[in-house]
């Protein structure tokens, strides 16, 4: 299996595509070609949605993390889990699947809770006083799914300006995280490894994490799915034994309903005291409505929580189990611990007021911009794009290798293909000169 | 000069696909690498400009002219045009039926925000024939 795109980890395996190019017509920023039956080629515009793998009928394209997973007895070993896993395991209740990965070898195991109450206490707090202050425009966007940000800063830069800045739960829990570790086992910060286990393949790309801290706190990071088999195993062996062996650690025990329900569709403004406010859940739908949104649509909405996975992460590229059956499980266990709040109000208002919940989003935008540099075009490739068009009056085949006439025309002004490569085109030439043949022919006669 | 001009139409009550022309205004714009705060009011004007005609117009289309200095944008209608134009570019003026402003729409604020967003307006109706509409904006604009 070779790698593609150094920068991503979308794996392309050759021997396996059978060239059906459905992948390429998914791609939602177009940014897959295939030439030659199967040369996969992966444009810097991938945002890593996942699309391409949820199509792929042949299971040529995977989305996975470059380092196997294997834990360093002689380090410290902290793993800090992605909501979505305490759904993977219907009837499953959280503390045993935090007891597996203990039996797994992690030191330390992190769950979110704590850090998601926080976002949403500072959510809710920046849309109230949005509603004086008018510094940012309605509808503010939701800054937590790392691929709506991406595709927002390819397709609709325009709509920066609606995104929440705030950091992210999973950054807030990052900032001095490796301190924190290395005082409770009393180890340096060099000899602690962090692992992050993920319904999504937005965070196994790190080059293109959203910020500086993901880089450079998270060492590796996993699919649920690549660490699934294993957990299982150890979790079913606990089962044949006496869990008092097994100490739970205090943090196990305060997870909360609104982390169970966290990713789920609506899962991140349930937990949130906002009434003007929807949820938008699949790669799609997340086009669709900030197309509308940028038309100025929903203007009387103050906050969109959007998801590129279908019924959001749970439907995340690397989980295991079906997302509907991964949904009936949390909500089952949501009744049982309740949506109610661990942390202190108080406390949570001076942070806010101490500007602790604020992500640098001038900086980060400037780096986005950086990371995805546009191609513009000029009217006259406008035009040109427009003549080949009519020239092609082609079916959208695909069969050139871009997923559309209109993308191949661009490739083709752009100088990166060739109009030779259509085949619609090569067709009508040999049609008409069989035709000047017949005719020669039949004036010789 | 280089002029890009292109041309959509527009169905009475087509409310479905009211909104893919300007979409597909806006994508062109984007591609052209124009400035997101002009894209953003060009899209604005477009949409509230889309939505009366198929609202209280007829048939129509929409034209927009990219020059390398400036945008046109052109609304042009059959339907039953419009009365009294300063009273219908009154803010919060509407004739929008009950069934429209259950869906959200009809406050008024169409052709008063088409005109606050481009850097030039002008409207023209003839009652019983229809009404056009022509915007334009300047690329050099300041305007956000
Ligand atoms: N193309 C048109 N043809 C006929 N009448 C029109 C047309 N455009 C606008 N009008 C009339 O002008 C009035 C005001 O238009 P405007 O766009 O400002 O508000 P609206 O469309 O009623 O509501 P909103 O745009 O806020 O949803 C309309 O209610 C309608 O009576
Ligand atoms: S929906 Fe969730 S899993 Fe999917 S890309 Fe967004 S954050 Fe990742
Ligand atoms: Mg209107």
């Amino acid at each position: 299996m070779k790698k593609d795109a150094p920068s991503f980890c979308v794996m392309f395996n050759e021997d396996l595509c059978i060239g059906c190019g459905i992948c390429m017509r998914v791609c939602p920023t177009k940014a897959i070609r295939i030439r030659d039956d199967r040369s996969f080629r992966l444009l810097d515009q991938c945002v890593g949605c996942g699309e391409c793998q949820r199509v792929c009928p042949s299971g040529a394209i995977q989305m996975q993390p470059d380092k196997p997973l294997t834990i360093d007895r002689k380090k410290i070993s902290v793993v800090i889990v992605s909501p979505v896993l305490f759904s993977q395991f219907p009837g499953e209740i959280p503390v045993d699947i935090t007891a597996g990965l203990k039996r797994m070898g992690y030191d330390q195991v992190i769950e979110l809770s704590d850090f998601l109450e926080m976002f949403q206490f500072a959510a809710e707090t920046f849309i109230r006083k949005n509603r004086q202050t008018r510094e940012a425009p309605w509808p503010l966007i939701s800054p937590v799914c790392p691929v709506v940000i991406r595709l927002i800063a390819i397709r609709f830069p325009g709509l920066l300006s609606h995104v929440l800045p705030l950091k992210r739960p999973v950054v807030l829990l990052l900032s001095d995280l490796k301190q924190r570790i290395s005082r409770k086992f009393g180890c340096k910060p060099k000899d602690i490894v962090v692992d992050h286990i993920t319904p999504c393949p937005s965070k196994v790309m790190t080059k293109h994490s959203l910020s500086a801290i993901e880089r450079k706190t998270i060492d590796r990071a996993f699919g649920i799915n690549s660490i699934y088999a294993a957990l299982f195993h150890h979790m079913e062996e606990l089962e044949t034994m006496e869990i008092q062996t097994f100490p739970m650690d205090r943090p196990d025990a305060s997870i909360s309903g609104r982390c169970l329900q966290w990713g789920m569709s609506g899962g991140e403004i349930a937990g949130m005291q906002i009434d003007k406010s929807m949820a938008i859940s699949g790669v799609q739908e997340t086009i669709n409505y900030l197309e509308k949104i940028e038309l100025g649509m929903f203007r009387n909405m103050e906050y969109i929580e959007f998801r590129t996975c279908p019924e959001s992460c749970l439907g995340g590229p690397l989980t295991v189990i079906d997302k509907y059956l991964a949904k009936s499980g949390v909500s089952r266990l949501i009744k049982i611990f309740g949506m109610g709040m661990n942390l202190s109000g108080t406390k949570l208002r001076k942070m806010y007021d101490d500007g602790y919940f604020f992500s640098p989003v001038d900086k980060i935008r400037s780096e986005l911009v950086k990371t995805f540099p546009k191609k513009f075009l000029s009217i006259q490739s406008m035009q040109e794009i427009d003549n080949i068009l009519e020239k092609i009056r082609g079916k959208n085949c695909a069969v050139c290798g871009a997923p559309d006439c209109r993308t191949f025309a661009e490739d083709v002004v752009r100088g990166e293909s060739d109009l030779e490569e259509c085949i619609v085109l090569r067709a009508r030439k040999c049609a008409e000169d069989g035709k000047d043949e017949k005719q020669a022919g039949k004036t010789k006669r | 000069m280089a002029v890009l001009k292109k041309e959509f139409h527009i169905h009475k009550n087509d409310f479905f696909r009211a909104g893919e022309a300007s979409i597909s205004i806006k994508n062109l714009l984007k591609a052209l690498g124009i400035r997101p705060q002009i894209i953003r009011r060009v899209a604005i004007c477009g949409y509230e400009g889309e939505m009366n005609v198929v609202m209280h117009g007829g048939d129509g289309k929409i034209i927009v002219e990219i020059c390398p200095e400036s945008i046109l944008l052109l609304i042009t209608d059959n339907g039953s045009g419009i009365p009294d134009i300063p009273l219908a570019m009154t803010k919060g003026y509407s004739t929008a039926t009950e069934k429209y402003r259950e869906m959200g729409f009809g406050a008024g604020m169409g052709l008063p925000n088409m005109k606050k967003n481009a850097d030039s307006f002008a409207i023209d109706s003839v009652v019983g024939e229809g009404t056009n509409v022509r915007m334009g904006f300047s690329l050099t604009s300041k305007k956000e």
